[in-house]
């Protein structure tokens, strides 16, 4: 008799993340599941601790969505090859920062390639903020906002379109989902300039 | 607002050129303008890092809930002794065996319950298998309105591209939430994936559908089984007596299951 396989195939899991809608998280989930068994051997080839080579692992499967998502991973190596790779420097990284004691120190963000296309002035103010702690402040009254403009919020930096945003929320269309998240942009822009007044 | 829609138009590049050029002439005239760009692109880097801390979150909820088998790697099994004298010690631990279960079968032949138990959830297994495989390997299209989009869902579906058959009988039902041919293939994609708790949901829709033969029911019954949580048993039971007492769809193969529960 025929067997079901355990886990989606490599081609099913990136085709469901790419599909996006209410697909999308089983997906992620179904990735993270599959590739799970390099925790316990990174533990044992780094000598990390469960929890840091878990933490590595959660950072890399996020890594790994995002680049299907945006098109940056392109099929050209095996997504095992593709994720161990990712992991492995992840490790590397958790162990550099173990030895030179900057664990504690959070890391500074670290803003996307494309923002450096940005013109002068909208990149120094941008980068201003960044070294005042905006962001934590952002994500503080990000939830004061109310769940619906929380979660939509959320959802478009996870890098959702409106049409799935609205799939989630239950918006009619992907033009109202965008008109509503561009509304909670504008009251979180209210409460952050009251804050900064 | 309107500053933010054509932030976002130039964030992602939809403006034309020479809109592009005339809104990078304002940024450098006008500090607000630059303001409400900074504020945007820090807002989705936060929004970005806050799911990302959800997510890690749910992932480690995730790895608390998977059985250890999940972190062990699967490699191909290999002969753990490959030399002649490997082959003796192997056959001598046979024979021990053999000759221990001989006794085992000898001592405790009166109490069989729990294997006869055993036996029948694997019975059960085996037939919900073989009925998966038998029904749902391979799918052949209806005529219908969405008659095209069902062939190329279809033959995602019959190259073993599941995904892509469900993403394409997803996308039918949102046009076509009752297009029940859509329901039952992307119920079935569900259950193919192992997402069987949307697989009952997609199945439950379905038995709703008023149809001249609806298999809806049974199906739902064997995504529960599939399923195999403490209670399913008890939902697909009842549901599997549904359909022989209302000489349903597949009234025949529910016989046959719930002979096992």
């Amino acid at each position: 008799m025929r067997k079901f396989p355990k886990h989606p195939s490599d081609g099913d899991l990136i085709a469901g993340i790419r599909t996006g809608g209410t697909q999308r998280r089983y997906f992620e989930n179904k990735l993270y599941e599959k590739y799970a068994y390099l925790i316990r051997s990174g533990t044992h080839k780094h000598r990390l601790s469960e929890d840091d080579t878990a933490s590595a692992y959660s950072d890399t499967v996020l890594s790994v969505i995002e680049h299907v998502t945006t098109g940056r991973f392109e099929g050209r190596s095996e997504l095992k090859t593709y994720i161990y790779q990712i992991f492995t420097n992840k490790c590397v990284d958790l162990i550099r920062k173990k030895t030179t004691n900057r664990s504690s120190v959070h890391d500074a963000l670290s803003l996307d390639d494309s923002y450096a296309q940005l013109p002068d002035e909208a990149r120094s103010v941008l980068q201003n903020l960044i070294a005042q702690g905006s962001v934590e402040r952002l994500q503080r009254h990000l939830k004061e906002l109310g769940d619906k403009c929380y979660a939509m919020l959320m959802a478009w930096g996870e890098g959702y379109s409106d049409e799935e945003i609205a799939q989630q929320i239950g918006y009619n269309t992907a033009a109202v989902a965008k008109t509503s998240r561009l509304r909670c942009l504008e009251r979180l822009r209210a409460v952050w300039t009251q804050g900064v007044d | 607002m309107d500053d933010f829609v054509t932030i976002e138009k130039y964030v992602n590049g939809q403006l034309s050129p020479v809109e592009k050029a005339a809104f990078d002439d304002a940024l450098r005239t006008d500090p607000a303008l630059a303001d409400a760009l900074a504020f945007y692109l820090l807002t989705k880097q936060a929004a970005r890092e806050e799911a990302r801390q959800q997510r890690r979150a749910e992932f480690e909820t995730l790895r608390h809930q998977l059985p250890d088998t999940a972190f062990e790697e699967e490699t191909p099994v290999r002969p753990l002794w490959g030399g002649t004298s490997g082959r003796w010690i192997a056959a001598a631990a046979s024979l021990v065996l053999l000759l221990g279960f001989g006794w085992y079968f000898v001592r405790f032949s009166s109490g069989l319950d729990g294997q006869t138990e055993i036996a029948q959830t694997t019975d059960l297994n085996t037939r919900v298998d073989q009925y998966i495989t038998d029904n749902f390997s391979t799918l052949s299209p209806s005529m219908g309105g969405e008659a095209d989009s069902l062939q190329t869902g279809v033959e995602y579906f019959n190259t073993d591209r599941l995904a892509d058959a469900g993403r394409v009988f997803e996308g039918i039902l949102q046009r076509q939430p009752d297009n029940d041919t859509a329901l039952k293939y992307a119920g079935v994609v569900s259950l193919r994936l192992g997402n069987y708790d949307q697989a009952i949901t997609q199945f439950r829709r379905l038995s709703q559908l008023d149809l001249s033969a609806n298999p809806g029911l049974f199906y739902q019954a064997l995504a529960y089984l599939k399923r195999g949580r403490p209670e399913d048993k008890r939902e697909a039971k009842i549901l599997l007596q549904r359909v022989i007492d209302e000489n349903l769809d597949e009234k025949g193969a529910a016989e046959l299951l719930i002979e096992q529960l």
